[in-house]
């Protein structure tokens, strides 16, 4: 699994190639411009959503798994 | 077959079979079972496009069957899913779960077929109906009280949507379907609040949540398919470019996902994916553009295939080993690598990765934001996304199949072949569609001018898939799962909404029997004092029952019968 994680990352990062040869400018989106923006998009997003998670269930959303029945 | 008076609508197919499934033997009863959807599907296939199967009903004139390019891609998914749910289920022996299942998907195609409102809602409430069967079969005492609550919020959806329906029909003395717009007053309103019950838009999503995660192994694959795709489906058809369809849609795809991220119970997770994936199908008909529309209606055909692929696999594992608890599951991956392999199937569907068909359809939708200059709808998709390889396509196989066994005295029971086809057969179309997006793409209703394998697209989601994985791969401790349920806003009626309804019922019936014991005593006192005024003050005078709330049910229930058959004779002899 390791060695996927890290191949996946290598193959990710590549694609910067691609991006650096120009493609986007025919795209509008002032994201694009930016090499690698997916990168840290798709990184920095599950980062997000797993401490929004951990947050709001620290927050009182995770409760045992009686805790309807003992009201 | 060119008369339109003597076309069968497809759903009638499926009663049919339904109704007469239960007089036959054990053995044909399976394959009748099987046989039944794949001629709906038939049905779909080969009924000409158009109008036909009219009925009168009282004052309505009734159209069963009404096929168009929209009409005709829902009918072919839910068909072929009815088909692909019975080869799941075609060991099981309960007959009466068989026949739900036939008429869930009955009620979903004649939804899809439906040429007006009043056909439209009859079909409606009957899949809330049938499928509540589906989660009551479980026999639990948890699916009992899930089944209960999810009665309350479809009856509920239903009496708005009828609400609606009536007014609609005041304004415009026909019930003909067509496109309805915010400036139809509260006809459209209601209408459109009875749909996204339906929806599960959030905060109307509860039901979903709580219902589906605890409904049979086979009843989640049919759920999972038909309730909220026929709504979506309806909003396709009725809503199309209504705003607040494209907010709350946005909005839908994460709040699933944060959710899910939440859940220890494998379907629970699902459940959420469910609401999160909606989500993009509501924002595509809140785009209202082509491309918005076709992108919804291509989805719901995708998500269809997928997600019933995945509660295949997670229920193989629940069949398997009785557990669906993410803290109870592990080390599968030996015993179970099949499910595994086509698991991932649908976990990669789902995701959206390139050469299968979330990823030609998924991209539909968030392109047409864009096209839309809809930014924020297109990066709320898109961190939606995110969360969605992070929790179906990692999270769950990894705790599930990955790791160590949690329990070592944990039996493994023998799935039935079936379950494995059938779980293929889906498979296959996930990858078919990925890598033949034109197949597809030529159903939908609007001309497609969309390319999804494009250079930019490609670069942009192997960029976020590889670097979510290393997300994963770096926080999974913090993903860790706990045994411990999340709560969400049904907590508002499951918890003070039970004080709210102590107060309110018992505390009620208890001012009731305070008050009819007053009555009677004093009634009782001036009866003796009427008869005799000196001797009233020593009279000893008996006292009153206790007030009873079910004293007056009994003859209530009787009136209500009565009036109930005779509705239905008055209903039969209108139809003949």
């Amino acid at each position: 699994m390791k060695r996927i994680v890290w191949l996946a990352a290598v193959a990710g990062f590549s694609m910067i190639y691609f991006e650096m040869k120009g493609f986007h400018e025919i795209e509008a989106g002032w994201w694009l411009k930016i090499p690698g923006f997916f990168i840290i998009f798709g990184f920095l997003g599950c980062l997000l959503l797993l401490i929004v998670a951990k947050v709001l269930g620290r927050a009182g959303l995770l409760q045992d798994e009686d805790y309807y029945e003992r009201s | 077959m060119n008369d339109p008076s003597l076309i069968i609508p497809p759903a009638f197919i499926l009663i049919g079979g339904a109704l007469l499934l239960p007089f036959l033997t054990k053995k044909v009863r399976a394959w009748f079972y099987l046989i039944v959807p794949l001629g709906a599907l038939i049905g779909v296939m080969v009924l000409p496009a158009g109008e036909g199967s009219r009925v009168t009903l009282g004052l309505f004139q009734l159209t069963l069957f009404h096929k168009d390019a929209l009409s005709l891609v829902f009918g072919l998914i839910f068909a072929f899913i009815a088909l692909a749910g019975a080869l799941y289920s075609f060991h099981l022996k309960d007959t009466a779960q068989q026949c739900a299942s036939l008429l869930y998907a009955a009620g979903a195609l004649g939804v899809t077929f439906a040429g007006d409102f009043l056909t439209l809602f009859i079909f409606w409430e009957t899949m809330a109906f049938t499928s509540l069967y589906l989660i009551w079969a479980r026999q639990t005492k948890e699916s009992y009280a899930a089944g209960f609550r999810y009665l309350i919020y479809h009856a509920l959806g239903g009496g708005i949507f009828l609400a609606g329906l009536v007014l609609y029909y005041q304004a415009n003395h026909n019930l003909a379907l067509k496109a309805l717009s915010p400036k139809d007053g509260p006809a459209s309103w209601l209408i459109l609040l009875g749909v996204v019950i339906n929806a599960a838009v959030p905060p109307l999503h509860t039901w979903l949540a709580d219902a589906y995660p605890r409904a049979t192994v086979t009843g989640a694959v049919f759920l999972s398919a038909f309730t909220t795709k026929a709504a979506v489906y309806v909003l396709i058809r009725v809503f199309p470019g209504w705003e607040i369809l494209l907010v709350a849609g946005s909005i839908m795809t994460v709040y699933g996902v944060v959710w899910a991220v939440l859940s220890n119970d494998i379907r629970g997770i699902l459940a959420y994916h469910i609401i999160s994936q909606v989500g993009y199908m509501v924002a595509g008909v809140g785009l209202g553009t082509a491309m918005g529309l076709n992108g919804s209606a291509a989805h719901a055909f995708s998500h269809i295939l997928y997600k019933a692929l995945l509660f295949m696999g997670t229920g193989v594992v629940l069949e398997a080993t009785g557990r669906s608890k993410l803290t109870e599951l592990g080390g599968l991956s030996r015993e179970l690598k099949l499910t595994l392999f086509l698991y991932m199937i649908a976990a990669f569907s789902i995701s959206g990765v390139p050469l299968f068909n979330g990823f030609i359809s998924k991209s539909m939708v968030i392109a047409a934001a864009e096209e839309s200059h809809r930014t924020w709808a297109m990066f709320l998709m898109l961190l939606a996304s995110v969360g969605t390889f992070l929790s179906v396509g990692l999270k769950l196989p990894y705790f599930t199949w990955g790791g160590k066994e949690k329990d070592k005295n944990l039996k493994i029971k023998k799935i039935p072949l079936n379950m494995h086809l059938s779980m293929a057969l889906v498979a296959f179309f996930c990858f078919l569609y990925g890598v033949k997006p034109g197949l597809l793409y030529q159903l939908l209703p609007f001309p497609v001018h969309y390319q999804p394998y494009s250079l930019p697209h490609l670069v942009e989601t192997i960029q976020i898939l590889a670097f979510t994985l290393l997300g994963f791969w770096l926080g999974r401790k913090k993903l860790a799962p706990h045994a411990q349920i999340v709560l969400d806003i049904d907590w508002l009626y499951r918890r003070p909404g039970k004080k709210a309804g102590y107060f309110l019922l018992q505390k009620v019936w208890a001012f009731f029997a305070w008050s009819e014991r007053l009555a009677t005593q004093t009634v009782k006192f001036l009866a003796a004092w009427v008869k005799n005024p000196v001797r009233a003050p020593w009279v000893k005078i008996s006292p009153a029952s206790p007030y009873s709330p079910d004293r007056y049910r009994p003859s209530i229930q009787a009136i209500i019968s009565v009036l109930l058959v005779v509705f239905i004779l008055v209903m039969i002899l209108t139809l003949i």
